[in-house]
C-alpha cells in the first residue's frame, strides 16, 4: 500500500472496512500532532495505522473538575465527543451522566465508588488528572475491566518550588508581616526570623516529589535528611535517617511526601511534634489525614512549633467560593486560623498552568492510547500491557484486547478461538485477580471480526473485549 | 533586660511583638554557628596599647541593635546604653553630647544638627547597609569615622526576594488570605512555576549576585544590568540596557543603592517596557520606583504582582496605623490590589544577619576606639598599623587633620626627639589620617606631644593611646 494521505484517510477506512449494520462509523480523524505525541518506541519507520474500535458507538469523554484545556484539544483532535464541566458532580447526577460514557476524566474530588462505577455500563477507562486516585474504587473498577489512570509525577516540581517558598516564608514570617502591613502595621523585627542557609530539612517520603524537593532545596544551601518506609537511593548529599524520630529529632524544617494510605493516617501526631525541635516547623502539602490537625494546633499554642504551612485538609470544599472553609467543614478551623505564623493555601500544590498542562497532555494521551490501541502502561490498578502499534501494511489484522478473570485455561480458550488466523503477537499480564490480553491477529477478513468478537463474549472468564481494526 | 511585649491585635488574636531582647530563639542548629564567617574574632588581648581609659568609654546603642553587640562591649569593659527605637531629635542631640561611640541603624538621622553636638564623638557605627542617614562629610571633618556593614545581610535580602519570586508566581499571599478568611480558591490561572522563567537583576552587587546565584540554583535564567561591567557568576549574562533587561525579564528586581541616579529609577517608561505579565520586587531603597506608575502598571495588567520591602517614606517607630496614607499618599490604592506582598523594610532582619553586623560593626568601632584603626570606613581615609607587643612605655598617636602639604612634616619634626617604630597616612581627598607608633616615652613625653599636636591649625582631632 503506498503512503497514504491523511485527509482521505477516512474514505479508506470506510472502504477497506465496511460491515453495513455496525453501529456508528467512528469518525476518528488522526492527525500528525496525535502521531507525534506518541513515545518513540510506539512508532516505526512504517506509517502507523490508526485502529477504530468495533460495536462501539462515537467515543463520548466526560471531563470534570475543570480538567485543562489541553485534554480537551486532545480528545478533540480524536474525534471524541467531549462533555465538559467545571466542577464535580453530586452522586446522583455522576450516576445518570455516567452511565453513557466511555472515559472519564476526574480530579481530587469525584468519588467514582463502587455504587457509581456499577451504573457505569460502557466504561473503558478513567483518568485522574491529579496524582491521587483514592477517590476511585480502583478494585472495582479493575473487576470492571475499567483501566486507570492518573499522572504520577507532573506536579512534582510545582509542588516543589511551592514548598521551598513556604520554607523561606514560614522562617520570615513573611505572611504576617504582608497582612499586617495591609492594614497599616509596620512591625520591623528580626527575633525569630532565620535565614535558612545552613539549616536542615527532613522529608517525610523521598517520592518524586520528596526528591525534587531534595535537590532544590539543596540548591538553596539547606541540609537535608529524609525517611523513607523503603530504602532509597539519596540525590545530592542528602542522608536518609532510619526512623522517623530521628528525622523530627534533627530537622529544622519537616515535610510531608507520602500517599494516602491506612499507615500514614495522622502520622503526624502529638507525640511526633513533641519529638520535632523546638522551634521548628512543619509544611504538609501531601494528604490531609496525614496530619492530626487538633495536635498541631496545640504544639503551635505551646510555641513548640514555630510556625507551619498546610495545603491539605482532612474535608476539603468540592467548589471554590465564600465560606467554603469553615467550622462545619472542620470543626477546628476558627482555632486553627488564629495562630500566627500560619500559611493555608486550598489544596494548590499542582496548581500551575506548567503542571495543568502537562498533566492534561499525560492524561489524556494515556487515555488516548488505551482506547485507540489497547495500551495500559502506567495504569494503576490494571495489568500493564502494550503491543507495538500496526502499520498500514498489517491489512486485515485485528487487535484483541481481552480482559479477563485471572484463573487457569482462558489464554487457552481464547488461543482456541483464534486458531484459524495467524497470531502475530500476543502479551498478556495479570494484576490481581484480573488480566489483561493483547493480541494482534492477522489474516481477518471482515466477516470474521464479528464472529470473533460474539466468540470471546461468550466465554466465561470475559470481563470485557475490545476489537481494534 | 526586661521583657517587653507589646501587643498588636490582629485577626482575633495576639501576637507579641518580638521585642523580647531576653527571649533568644532556638531554632539555630550547629550547622548555623558554623556558617558565621571565620574571620569575626575576638579582640586580642596581648598588646599593652589602650585608650585613655577605656572604662570611660560611653558606648550609645539605637533601634533594638543585636544583642551580640551590647555583649561584646560590655565584656570589654565599655559603657554602653541600648535603646529599642530611634531617639526623638532632643532627646538624641542631648545624649550624643557624652558619648565616644553611637550604634545606629537606618531610622536614625545625624545630620549637621545633630553631630554638631556630638562633642566627644569618635565614632559612628551603622548597624545596617545604609549610611545616608548620617552626614558623611561632616563628620569627616570633625574626625568621626564611620562604620557600617556592607554585606552581612546579602545572603538575608536575596533569600527574602527568592521567597517573594515564588509567592508571587503562586499568589500565595492572596490565597492564604482568603482561606484564613473561609474563601477556597485552588484555580491554577495566572500561577506559574518559576522554573526557566528569566529574572532582570538591576544591580549586581553584592545582593545582586547572592540572588543570581541562589535563581540559577532554582533553575531560572538570569540577566542583569549594572552601570559597570562586572564578571557574571554561573551563567548569569548581563545586558547592556536597562531597556533590554526590563523587555526580557519575567522577575524583575532591584538591588540598587540610593543615589541621585536612582531616584525614580523605575517609572512609567520603565513599566511600559517590561514584558506583559511580568512581577517587579524592590527591597532596595524606596526612592528607587515610581509607586504612582507602579500601581498604575498593576491595575492594568500589565504586572501580574509586585513585592514590596521599602517605601519613599517608612514609619520610624514599630506600631499600628502607622503605614497608611498620611506617610505615602497612595497606600489605600497599593493594598486594594490582588497579588501584591508588602514587607517592612526585613530584607537584611533575621538573627543571622543581625549577629553577624553585630559583630562586625562593634569590632570595627572597638578596633577604631582601641587602635585607631579605620580599614572599611565609609567615610574616612582606611589606615591599619600592625599590633605589637609594646613596653609599657609606647605610644600610639592618632592624628586626623586637613589633606593639604606640609603637614606630615610638622608632625614629624613634633616627634623628632621620638623612635618612630612605624608610621602610616593615607587619605581620601579631604581628611588625611596618620598613625604614629613610638617608644619609648615619658609620661611628661605624652602630655607635650598631645599639646604640640593639638596646637597645629590643620588639625581635625588628635588621640593618643598608651
Amino acid at each position: 500500500m503506498s503512503a497514504l494521505n491523511i485527509e482521505n484517510l477516512q474514505n479508506t477506512f470506510q472502504n477497506a472496512v465496511n460491515l453495513g449494520g455496525s453501529p456508528g462509523a467512528v469518525s476518528t480523524s488522526p492527525t500528525q500532532s496525535f502521531m507525534n505525541t506518541l513515545p518513540r518506541r510506539l512508532s516505526t519507520s512504517k506509517q502507523q495505522k490508526i485502529l477504530k474500535p468495533f460495536s462501539t458507538g462515537d467515543m463520548k469523554i466526560l471531563l470534570l473538575e475543570n480538567v485543562n484545556q489541553t485534554a480537551i484539544e486532545i480528545f478533540n483532535k480524536q474525534g471524541y465527543q467531549v462533555e465538559f464541566l467545571k466542577g464535580s458532580l453530586p452522586e446522583e447526577e455522576l450516576i445518570e451522566k455516567i452511565k453513557d460514557v466511555h472515559a472519564i476524566g476526574i480530579r481530587s474530588k469525584t468519588k467514582l465508588t463502587a455504587k457509581v462505577l456499577e451504573h457505569a455500563k460502557n466504561l473503558v477507562c478513567i483518568g485522574c488528572f491529579c496524582i491521587g486516585t483514592n477517590q476511585v474504587d480502583l478494585n472495582f473498577a479493575a473487576k470492571k475491566g475499567i483501566a486507570v489512570f492518573n499522572s504520577p509525577f507532573s506536579n512534582s516540581r510545582s509542588v516543589a518550588e511551592l514548598v521551598i517558598a513556604e520554607i523561606i516564608s514560614l522562617a520570615r514570617q513573611l505572611g504576617d508581616r504582608s497582612i499586617e502591613l495591609h492594614t497599616g502595621t509596620w512591625n520591623k523585627v528580626s527575633n525569630k526570623c532565620w535565614e535558612v542557609r545552613g539549616k536542615t530539612l527532613g522529608i517525610i517520603g523521598y517520592g518524586h516529589i520528596g526528591s525534587q524537593l531534595s535537590v532544590l532545596a539543596e540548591a538553596m544551601g539547606l541540609h537535608v535528611i529524609y525517611y523513607d518506609i523503603v530504602t532509597i537511593m539519596a540525590l545530592g548529599t542528602a542522608k536518609q535517617v532510619s526512623t522517623l524520630d530521628e528525622l523530627l529529632n534533627n530537622s529544622d524544617f519537616v515535610s510531608l511526601h507520602v500517599p494516602e494510605t491506612p499507615e500514614t493516617k495522622n502520622l503526624l501526631s502529638a507525640p511526633q511534634f513533641a519529638a520535632m525541635k523546638d522551634g521548628a516547623y512543619m509544611i504538609n502539602a501531601s494528604r490531609g489525614t496525614v496530619v492530626d490537625i487538633p495536635s498541631l494546633i496545640a504544639a503551635m499554642k505551646a510555641k513548640k512549633i514555630a510556625g507551619a504551612a498546610i495545603d491539605v485538609y482532612p474535608a476539603e470544599p468540592r467548589k471554590n467560593g465564600v465560606g467554603a472553609f469553615a467550622d462545619d467543614l472542620n470543626k477546628w478551623t476558627s482555632d486553627l486560623i488564629s495562630l500566627p505564623n500560619l500559611i493555608l493555601t486550598p489544596h494548590i500544590g499542582g496548581s500551575t498552568e506548567e503542571a495543568q498542562s502537562a498533566i492534561g497532555i499525560e492524561v489524556s494521551t494515556a487515555l488516548s492510547n488505551y482506547i485507540n490501541e489497547g495500551n495500559s502502561v502506567g495504569s494503576v490498578n490494571f495489568p500493564e500491557v502494550s503491543l507495538k502499534a500496526l502499520n498500514y501494511d498489517q491489512e486485515n489484522t485485528v487487535r484483541v484486547l481481552y480482559i479477563h478473570q485471572n484463573i487457569p485455561g482462558v489464554l487457552r480458550t481464547v488461543n482456541n478461538i483464534l486458531s484459524n488466523h495467524n497470531i502475530d503477537k500476543q502479551f498478556s499480564d495479570s494484576h490481581g485477580d484480573v488480566a489483561y490480553l493483547m493480541a494482534d491477529i492477522s489474516s481477518v477478513d471482515q466477516s470474521d471480526i464479528k464472529e470473533i468478537y460474539e466468540k470471546l463474549n461468550q466465554t466465561d472468564a470475559k470481563i470485557s473485549i475490545r476489537l481494534l481494526y | 533586660m526586661s521583657t517587653q511585649v507589646q501587643h498588636i491585635p490582629m485577626m482575633n488574636h495576639v501576637i507579641e511583638s518580638y521585642f523580647d531582647e531576653d527571649d533568644m530563639a532556638f531554632s539555630p542548629t550547629e550547622s548555623f554557628m558554623n556558617a558565621l564567617p571565620r574571620r569575626i574574632s575576638i579582640l586580642p588581648q596581648e598588646s599593652k596599647i589602650k585608650p585613655f581609659s577605656k572604662g570611660d568609654i560611653k558606648i550609645l546603642l539605637l533601634e533594638n541593635i543585636n544583642d551580640q553587640a551590647i555583649v561584646s562591649f560590655r565584656d570589654q569593659g565599655y559603657q554602653v546604653e541600648s535603646y529599642r527605637d530611634t531617639l526623638p531629635d532632643q532627646v538624641l542631640t542631648e545624649k550624643i553630647r557624652d558619648v565616644h561611640a553611637i550604634g545606629i541603624r537606618s531610622k536614625t538621622v545625624l545630620s549637621k544638627e545633630v553631630l554638631k553636638q556630638a562633642k566627644n564623638l569618635m565614632v559612628i557605627g551603622c548597624y545596617c547597609i545604609g549610611t545616608n542617614q548620617v552626614d558623611l562629610e561632616y563628620a569627616a571633618n570633625m574626625g568621626i569615622a564611620v562604620f557600617n556593614s556592607p554585606f552581612s545581610n546579602s545572603r538575608s535580602v536575596a533569600e527574602l526576594v527568592l521567597a517573594d519570586i515564588i509567592s508571587l508566581a503562586r499568589r500565595i499571599t492572596d490565597r492564604s488570605l482568603q482561606l484564613h478568611r473561609g474563601e477556597w480558591n485552588n484555580s491554577s490561572k495566572h500561577c506559574y512555576e518559576v522554573r526557566s522563567k528569566t529574572v532582570g537583576i538591576i544591580g549586581y552587587g553584592h545582593i545582586g549576585s547572592q540572588l543570581s546565584i541562589l535563581a540559577e540554583a532554582m533553575g531560572m535564567h538570569v540577566i542583569y544590568y549594572d552601570i559597570l561591567n562586572i564578571m557574571a557568576i554561573g551563567k548569569a549574562k548581563q545586558v547592556s540596557t536597562m531597556e533590554e533587561l526590563l523587555s526580557k525579564a519575567d522577575f524583575v528586581t532591584l538591588h540598587v543603592p540610593e543615589t541621585p541616579d536612582t531616584k525614580n529609577l523605575i517609572s512609567w517608561p520603565q513599566i511600559t517596557a517590561m514584558k506583559n505579565g511580568s512581577y517587579l520586587i524592590n527591597s532596595s531603597r524606596g526612592s528607587v520606583v515610581n509607586t504612582s506608575a507602579l500601581i498604575s502598571g498593576l491595575k492594568s495588567g500589565k504586572l501580574l504582582g509586585v513585592a514590596l520591602d521599602v517605601y519613599p517614606n517608612e514609619p520610624r517607630y514599630n506600631g499600628e496605623q502607622l503605614f497608611t496614607n498620611r506617610l505615602n499618599k497612595w497606600t489605600s490604592e497599593l493594598i486594594s490590589l490582588p497579588n501584591v506582598i508588602l514587607t517592612p523594610h526585613i530584607g537584611g532582619a533575621t538573627i543571622e544577619s543581625q549577629s553577624v553586623t553585630g559583630l562586625e560593626v562593634s569590632e570595627a568601632i572597638a578596633n577604631f576606639i582601641t587602635q585607631g584603626i579605620s580599614i572599611d570606613a565609609v567615610n574616612f581615609p582606611e589606615v591599619s598599623l600592625r599590633q605589637t607587643n609594646f613596653a609599657d612605655d609606647a605610644l600610639r598617636i592618632l592624628f586626623a587633620h586637613q589633606d593639604i602639604p606640609g603637614v606630615l612634616r610638622i608632625v614629624n619634626n613634633i616627634l623628632a626627639t621620638h623612635n618612630i617604630e612605624k608610621q602610616y597616612s593615607e587619605s581620601n581627598g579631604k581628611i588625611a589620617y596618620v598613625i604614629t607608633d613610638i617608644s619609648p616615652v615619658t609620661q611628661n613625653d605624652v602630655h607635650s606631644i598631645y599639646n604640640q599636636l593639638d596646637k597645629i591649625p590643620e588639625k581635625v582631632t588628635v588621640r593618643l593611646i598608651y
